[in-house]
């Protein structure tokens, strides 16, 4: 068996996907990798088939043709019950808004991820602690139900939640779009500063180019996505 | 285990987020099963009481008429008789080699709505109810003299009655009657031990008593001018003519149904003659379809309130979706979604039965008192029999059933599968 650690974070050839069987592939993708610590950044406008193309790589979908693996682990070979799993263990995900469930109190949020990735230890509860204190949640925030934080808190919190596990690799979506500029700053370095210090890769998809110069890598989802035709009904389709 | 317990929290944070609608959900369900509880409860409790209002009578003899209606005046002096017996057609069964003993009773006189029996000492020794208890004494004795009165439990605590009090007793049963027999006040000379059934509601004078209060009487009118002087009563004018029923023992059990032909075929005089236990199953066999039309309106409550909880359930999907996906994205299985809709409606349903329960007990305490005055029955506190039980097991399992729908949609929505 090859040794997780020694395999790129992300590994793509010839991944193909359509909503519709027999319909028009929406991703298209002969090759992508990302290496392992790597970070990059995706440009992708919307109706580009970003939302798709995260949705396949947590493994909430499964690509139609190719290989897509994560860490070295093909996801369209795991039974959906182990890929619900190693997505638990291996992928964290934040998205731009409506990260935590608002009726459950921060620590709560935190803690259910764990419990899915295979069980809450008192090191978990310690690491959650650790990793509230590195993104500025302090301690009488743990117990206030996730509705009651601003976004700029919550998008926080979202992070400890995605890196509690130590995932491989960490999956954002436009994490920023819902803050201000200042609070945009704040949030983007400790961003890095935190997936650097985890030693996780990162993915961040973004349309605002700006944001481009926190990374040393940028793509264009247009540059590794042969599907370039934007009809109304794809962005529908990506909207929904 | 640490799993389950973030399981149920997550489940019970979620009711407490939408705890308007969760709480009139569980609200019209708890009303819904008290419906159910509480029909099923009467339903029995009331066969029960009924059955425990008489015991040891083989056999109750009136005039001619109806079974179910001969019953409910003699035992639990509901409606009246629409004729009597003759005196002569009670001597002469009274002394039938196979009738161990006899109780008479002459019916129709009342004291503030409560009813009048006339009768013998037999009744305080002969007559039982519950599983053979016999009559017992509180406070006095039985009557002796013509003028002696002897009263149930609840008469004697709800119109306050002492030994040794006079009362006035009226003619006719209505509680507002206008001819008294005043002229013929009784002293109480007993007051008996409380039995919860028609016994405690009566009042209870010697056959020597009730023909005395009617001299002098015609048609239910007081004779004007004829005024009765007590001292020149002898025994003889106070005989009675007729009386309104009587109950039997006999000597053997085996001889009932001979018994009970000969006195319906009896030659001077056309009688009724039933077993107590066999008319009592023919009331329920009439009182059937009540019955189940009342079970059919409860059931028909609760399947209502029990898609009301499938519609909030399935309404407030939509207001999820966000937080489905976010447990999806964390690693929740499908299943997981589903089993959380599932433990919602359980938990909500498990509230409403706690709630349901509780509500009956109190209905319970605060119906008895009433149910003692007008019907002379209480209900007991033991209704959760193995019968009503499992039929709250049932609703357990209906709420599931319906919470499947929802459930089931949970599961879709998760699975990220979205048709074009």
């Amino acid at each position: 068996m090859t040794n997780i650690s020694d395999q790129p974070a992300l590994l793509l050839r010839d991944v193909k996907f359509a909503y519709s069987p027999g319909g028009r592939p929406l991703i298209d993708i002969p090759f992508w990798q990302v290496n392992k610590g790597e970070r990059v950044f995706l440009r992708g406008a919307s109706g580009s088939g970003k939302s798709t193309l995260l949705n396949l790589l947590s493994g909430m979908l499964v690509v139609n043709e190719g290989q897509l693996a994560v860490a070295g682990t093909l996801l369209k070979q795991l039974k959906a019950r182990q890929r619900d799993r190693f997505r638990a263990k291996h992928i964290g995900v934040v998205f731009q808004q409506f990260n935590l469930i608002p009726y459950l109190s921060v620590m709560d949020n935190v803690l259910l991820a764990a419990s899915f990735a295979g069980g809450l230890s008192p090191e978990v509860k310690q690491k959650a602690t650790r990793l509230f204190e590195q993104v500025n949640i302090s301690a009488d925030l743990y117990q206030q139900k996730a509705m009651s934080l601003s976004i700029g808190q919550q998008q926080r919190v979202a992070i400890v939640r995605a890196l509690l596990n130590s995932p491989d690799i960490l999956l954002v979506d436009e994490p920023t779009s819902a803050l201000d500029a200042d609070n945009r700053d704040a949030f983007m370095a400790l961003l890095l500063n935190i997936v650097s210090e985890q030693g996780a890769s990162l993915v961040f998809v973004s349309h605002d180019l700006s944001l481009a110069s926190y990374f040393e890598n940028t793509l264009e989802l247009d540059d590794i996505n042969r599907f370039k035709i934007r009809s109304p009904e794809v962005c529908a389709e990506e909207e929904r | 285990m640490i799993r389950g317990s973030m399981f149920g929290r997550v489940a019970l944070q979620s009711l407490v987020h939408r705890r308007v609608s969760v709480l009139l959900t569980i609200l019209s369900i708890a009303v819904s099963v008290m419906v159910l509880l509480g029909v099923e409860h009467i339903r029995q409790e009331a066969k029960t009481s009924f059955s425990k209002t008489v015991s040891g009578v083989d056999i109750i003899v009136g005039a001619r008429g109806g079974d179910i209606n001969l019953l409910l005046y003699s035992v639990f002096r509901i409606g009246n008789a629409t004729n009597n017996m003759s005196w002569a057609s009670y001597q002469a069964i009274s002394t039938h080699n196979k009738v161990a003993w006899a109780i008479p009773l002459s019916l129709g006189d009342s004291h503030q709505g409560y009813r009048v029996v006339g009768t013998t000492q037999a009744y305080f020794e002969r007559f039982q109810y519950g599983q053979s208890q016999s009559l017992q004494f509180k406070q006095g004795k039985p009557f002796e003299q013509v003028l002696d009165v002897v009263l149930g439990s609840e008469v004697a605590a709800q119109l306050g009655y002492q030994l040794g009090d006079e009362i006035v007793l009226a003619h006719g049963i209505s509680k507002k009657s206008f001819s008294m027999h005043d002229d013929m006040p009784f002293r109480v000379t007993g007051i008996l031990a409380k039995t919860g059934t028609p016994v405690d509601q009566a009042l209870y004078v010697s056959l020597a008593g009730i023909e005395a209060i009617h001299l002098g009487w015609q048609s239910g009118v007081r004779l004007p001018g004829k005024q009765v002087d007590l001292r020149v009563l002898d025994g003889d004018k106070l005989t009675p003519k007729s009386i309104t029923a009587v109950m039997l023992g006999l000597t053997s059990k085996m001889a009932t149904f001979q018994v009970q032909r000969s006195l319906n075929e009896y030659k001077s005089e056309p009688l009724t003659a039933i077993l107590p236990g066999v008319a009592l199953s023919q009331l329920w066999q009439t009182m059937a379809i009540l019955e189940n039309t009342l079970r059919l309106v409860s059931l028909m409550v609760l399947i209502a309130s029990l898609l009301g909880l499938s519609a909030m359930l399935l309404a407030s999907m939509r207001e999820r979706e966000n937080e489905l996906r976010i447990l999806r994205t964390i690693g929740a299985k499908p299943l997981f979604l589903f089993g959380l809709i599932q433990l919602e409606a359980l938990l909500i349903t498990l509230t409403a039965i706690t709630l349901a329960v509780l509500g009956l007990l109190g209905l319970i305490t605060w119906g008895n008192a009433w149910l003692a005055e007008a019907f002379g029955m209480t209900l007991g506190y033991h209704f959760l029999t193995v019968e009503n039980c499992t039929l709250l097991g049932l609703v357990l399992l209906g709420a599931l059933l319906v919470s499947f729908l929802p459930g089931l949609s949970a599961y879709k929505a998760s699975l990220g599968v979205r048709k074009s």
